[in-house]
C-alpha cells in the first residue's frame, strides 16, 4: 500500500501551488484529477469546439479560425504583478516555464461610462472620477497608505490599525464617496462594501500592493500568461514532478478514509493510497463544504476590443456595486490574440459576478452592453463553495471556490491561508532574487 | 530549495519525448557530461539551458513520474523541435510515439522540427559500441562489463525503414507537405547514450536546424515581461506581506 506525506485531489491553479511548494519541502505527494486534462475550474480549455461541447452550444458552421489557436479559460483572472502569487513564481521557479503580458488596461465603472483608473499623478489630475478638491486629499491618503508601516506608530496618524475601521480613516481624510468607491473596489479590489466596517489593515495592505504592482510595469498592476490561465497549474504540476512527485490524471476517486477522525488514505479504482494530510478543491468533498452563494460568469466571443479602453488588447473593468444598486461588483474583463489565447483578430471576455436573483444573465447585462457586438456567449452559473471547518483536526484542507473577481487576490489570500494551516509557518515572502531584501532585515 | 543562479530566458525550446525506459535522461546526460560545461540545470534535470553561441537554448526532459500520466498541453507549448525517442531493441516503444506521445506535439510550434531517434543502437550495431574518441574514461562500462561482447546480442526490432516510414506518417499528421520538410535521413538518428555513439550528432545539428526559428521569434517581438526584473522602486518593510 503506498505512503504519501500529501494526496492533493484535483488540478486546480490553487491545488498545484500548494502541490508544488510541498514537494519543494520535501514531502512526498500523489496528485489526483478524474479530469483527463490539468487545471480543473481554472482549465483553459483547446480546441475551441471543446468549448461548444462542454457548454452543450450547437457550433457553427464555420469556426472562427483554427480551433487550436483557442485557450479559454473557464475562470479568467489577472496576477497582480507584485502579488504573492508572483512571489511563489519567482521562488519556485515556475517562471522559467511560463510567459506574462501586461494588461493594457484598468477601469472602473462610473456613471454609466467607463473610467481609466489614474496611474500617474497627471492622470490623478485629470481623472473625472473625482472633484478637484477631493484630488488633494486623495494624494494625502495615497501618501500616508504608501507610508504605513504596521510596526511602526508614527506613521498610523494616530488611528489604530486593527481597530479603527476603513470608513473612520476615510473619514479621517475628508474622502467623498465617489473616492471612497473607486478606492475601495478598483484599488483595494474589494467586491462589497462589507470592508468599510472592518479593521483598515487589510485594505491599506491591499491599496499597498496595487500601487506597487502598478509601479512595476507602469502600464497597469495586472499580469496574464500567454496561452491563458491553464499554464499557471501545469507550471507548478512540473516543478512537482521535477521533485520526482506523482501525477494520476483520468482517476476517479472513491473514498477518503478517515481513522480516528484523521485522514488516513485514498481510495481510488481499486487502490488504497496511505496519507498523512489531503488537500483538495471543493468537488471531491461535497460533504464537507457549504455554499455560501452563486456565481454567474458570461464567456463572450468578440472580433473587437471593448469600445474606450483605447483599443486595449486586454483590460479590466470594475463595476461597483452601487452603481447598478446591487450588493456585489460586477467584473469584466478582455484578452485576445495577442495572449495567444484565441486566433488572429479575435477576443475573449468575461462578465461576473455574485447571483442575487433569480435571473442572473440580467444581472451582468451592463458589463455585457459594453461588450456588444457579441459574435458568441457561454453562461454558467456555479456554486460559491467553502471549507465547512478549518481541517486542523481531520487534515483535510479544502480550497474554497473561485469568486466572481478578474483578479486572483482573493484566491491568492486562500492559498497562503491555506498554506499556513498546512505547514504550520507562513510563506516565506522574501524573494530571493529582490533587490531590497538585504536592506529589508 | 537550492537557490539557482539566474538565468536567462531561454531563445527556444527544445522537448524530448518518448516511452518509458528508452533512454531519454540518459541520451541528455551523456550530452551534457561531455559537453554542457557551461550549462545551468535545474533540479532533477528535467530543464537544461544550453548556450549556443549567443542563444539560449531549453531542453526539457520529462520528470519523475511524469512520464506515466501527467503529460499536460504546456510541455511542447512552443517547441522549436521534438525529439521523439524510440528502443532499437523494442517495437513497441515507436508504436508508442504515434500512439500516445504524438498528439501532445500539437502544442510546438506550427513549424516545428521532428528528430526520430533510435537509442540503445550498442546492442544491435557493432559501430556504436565503441565510445565516441573524444570521450572521457569512463570506469562504469568496465566495471559493469568486463568482457565486451564481441557481436551484437540483441535482435535489431526496429529497422531504419520503420523509423522513416514513421518520419513521413509524423509530417502528415502535422499537415506538412514531405517535400518542403527536412528529409528523413537527416532527421532519423540511431543513438547510444551508453557508449555516446552519435549523441552529439543528434543535439548539435538540431541545435543548428532551430537557429532559423530564433530569428524569426526575436524579430516577432513578443512584449512579454521578465518577473525575474528586481524591483525599481523602494518598497517599505511592511510591503511584502499582505
Amino acid at each position: 500500500m503506498p505512503e504519501f506525506d500529501v494526496i492533493v485531489l484535483g488540478t486546480g491553479l490553487k491545488e498545484c501551488v500548494l502541490s508544488g511548494l510541498m514537494s519543494a519541502n520535501g514531502k512526498k505527494v500523489l496528485h489526483l484529477d478524474s479530469n483527463p486534462y490539468y487545471g480543473g475550474e481554472s482549465a483553459s480549455i483547446s480546441p475551441l469546439e471543446e468549448l461548444y461541447s462542454r457548454f452543450r452550444v450547437p457550433a457553427p458552421d464555420k469556426l472562427m479560425g483554427r480551433g487550436k489557436d483557442w485557450n479559454v479559460d473557464l475562470i479568467p483572472k489577472f496576477l497582480l504583478a507584485n502579488g504573492q502569487l508572483v512571489k511563489m513564481l519567482l521562488y519556485s521557479e515556475v517562471t522559467r516555464y511560463l510567459d506574462f503580458k501586461v494588461v493594457e488596461g484598468n477601469f472602473v465603472y462610473k456613471g454609466g461610462k467607463i473610467h481609466k483608473v489614474p496611474i500617474t499623478e497627471a492622470e490623478t489630475q485629470a481623472s473625472d472620477l473625482m472633484g478637484m478638491f477631493d484630488k488633494r486629499r486623495f494624494r494625502k491618503f495615497l501618501s500616508f497608505v504608501l507610508n504605513f508601516d504596521e510596526s511602526d506608530p508614527r506613521t498610523h496618524h494616530d488611528m489604530d490599525p486593527r481597530n479603527t475601521s476603513m470608513r473612520e480613516v476615510f473619514r479621517h481624510f475628508d474622502l467623498g464617496d465617489d473616492v471612497v468607491e473607486f478606492t475601495g473596489h478598483a484599488l483595494a479590489l474589494h467586491a462589497n462594501d462589507e470592508y468599510l466596517e472592518q479593521p483598515c489593515l487589510l485594505t491599506i495592505n491591499r491599496i499597498k500592493l496595487y500601487s506597487e504592482s502598478l509601479a512595476r510595469y507602469s502600464l497597469s498592476p495586472y499580469l496574464y500568461p500567454l496561452f491563458g490561465l491553464g499554464e499557471l497549474p501545469q507550471g507548478f504540476v512540473r516543478l512537482s514532478a521535477v521533485y520526482g512527485n506523482s501525477f494520476l490524471l483520468n482517476r476517479r476517486v472513491e473514498e477518503v478514509v478517515l481513522e480516528g477522525g484523521r485522514v488516513a488514505a485514498v481510495r481510488s479504482e481499486g487502490e488504497v493510497f496511505r496519507c498523512k494530510q489531503l488537500i483538495s478543491d471543493p468537488s471531491y468533498l461535497p460533504e464537507r463544504v457549504k455554499k455560501v452563494g452563486r456565481v454567474v460568469r458570461v464567456l463572450c466571443l468578440l472580433n473587437h476590443p471593448i469600445k474606450n479602453t483605447h483599443e486595449a488588447n486586454s483590460c479590466q473593468i470594475i463595476i461597483p456595486q452601487a452603481q447598478l444598486n446591487r450588493k456585489s461588483d460586477v467584473y469584466v474583463c478582455l484578452v485576445s490574440y495577442t495572449h495567444n489565447v484565441a486566433s488572429e483578430g479575435k477576443y475573449i471576455a468575461c462578465v461576473s459576478t455574485m447571483v442575487e436573483t433569480g435571473n442572473p444573465e440580467k444581472e451582468v447585462q451592463a458589463g455585457l452592453a459594453l461588450l456588444e457586438p457579441i459574435l458568441e456567449k457561454f453562461l454558467s452559473v456555479s456554486n460559491l463553495m467553502v471549507p465547512a471547518d478549518d481541517g486542523r483536526r481531520s487534515q483535510i484542507f479544502i480550497s474554497r471556490s473561485y469568486d466572481p473577481s478578474t483578479h486572483l487576490q482573493t484566491d491568492t489570500e486562500d492559498i497562503m491561508d491555506l498554506y499556513r494551516r498546512i505547514t504550520g509557518s507562513e510563506f516565506s515572502c522574501r524573494d530571493p532574487r529582490d533587490a531590497d531584501a538585504d536592506s529589508d532585515e | 530549495m537550492r537557490q539557482a543562479t539566474r538565468t536567462k530566458k531561454p531563445d527556444v525550446k527544445v522537448v524530448i519525448l518518448g516511452d518509458m525506459n528508452v533512454g531519454k535522461t540518459s541520451l541528455l546526460h551523456r550530452y551534457t557530461e561531455r559537453k554542457f560545461k557551461d550549462t545551468i540545470s535545474t533540479v532533477g534535470g528535467a530543464f537544461f539551458l544550453k548556450q549556443w553561441g549567443p542563444y539560449n537554448i531549453s531542453i526539457w526532459d520529462t520528470a519523475g513520474r511524469e512520464q506515466f500520466h501527467g503529460l499536460g498541453s504546456m510541455y511542447c507549448r512552443g517547441a522549436a523541435a521534438v525529439i521523439l525517442t524510440y528502443d532499437v531493441t523494442n517495437w513497441q516503444s515507436l508504436a508508442e510515439l504515434e500512439n500516445r506521445f504524438l498528439s501532445l506535439t500539437d502544442t510546438a510550434n506550427a513549424d516545428c522540427i521532428f528528430a526520430l531517434v533510435g537509442n540503445k543502437a550498442d546492442l544491435t550495431d557493432p559501430f556504436a559500441q565503441e565510445p565516441d574518441s573524444e570521450s572521457e574514461s569512463d570506469p562504469q562500462p568496465v566495471a559493469s562489463c568486463p568482457t565486451p561482447p564481441a557481436s551484437p546480442v540483441q535482435h535489431k526490432q526496429v529497422s531504419r525503414e520503420d523509423a522513416v516510414a514513421l518520419y513521413a506518417r509524423v509530417l502528415r499528421y502535422k499537415g506538412l507537405d514531405e517535400k518542403t520538410c527536412l528529409p528523413a535521413e537527416r532527421m532519423c538518428f540511431e543513438t547510444s547514450a551508453k557508449t555516446g555513439y552519435n549523441v552529439d550528432a543528434l543535439f548539435e545539428t538540431l541545435f543548428d536546424l532551430v537557429l532559423p526559428s530564433i530569428l524569426k521569434k526575436r524579430s516577432e517581438g513578443e512584449a512579454t515581461v521578465d518577473l525575474e526584473t528586481p524591483l525599481e522602486v523602494r518598497r517599505t518593510k511592511a510591503g511584502c506581506c499582505a
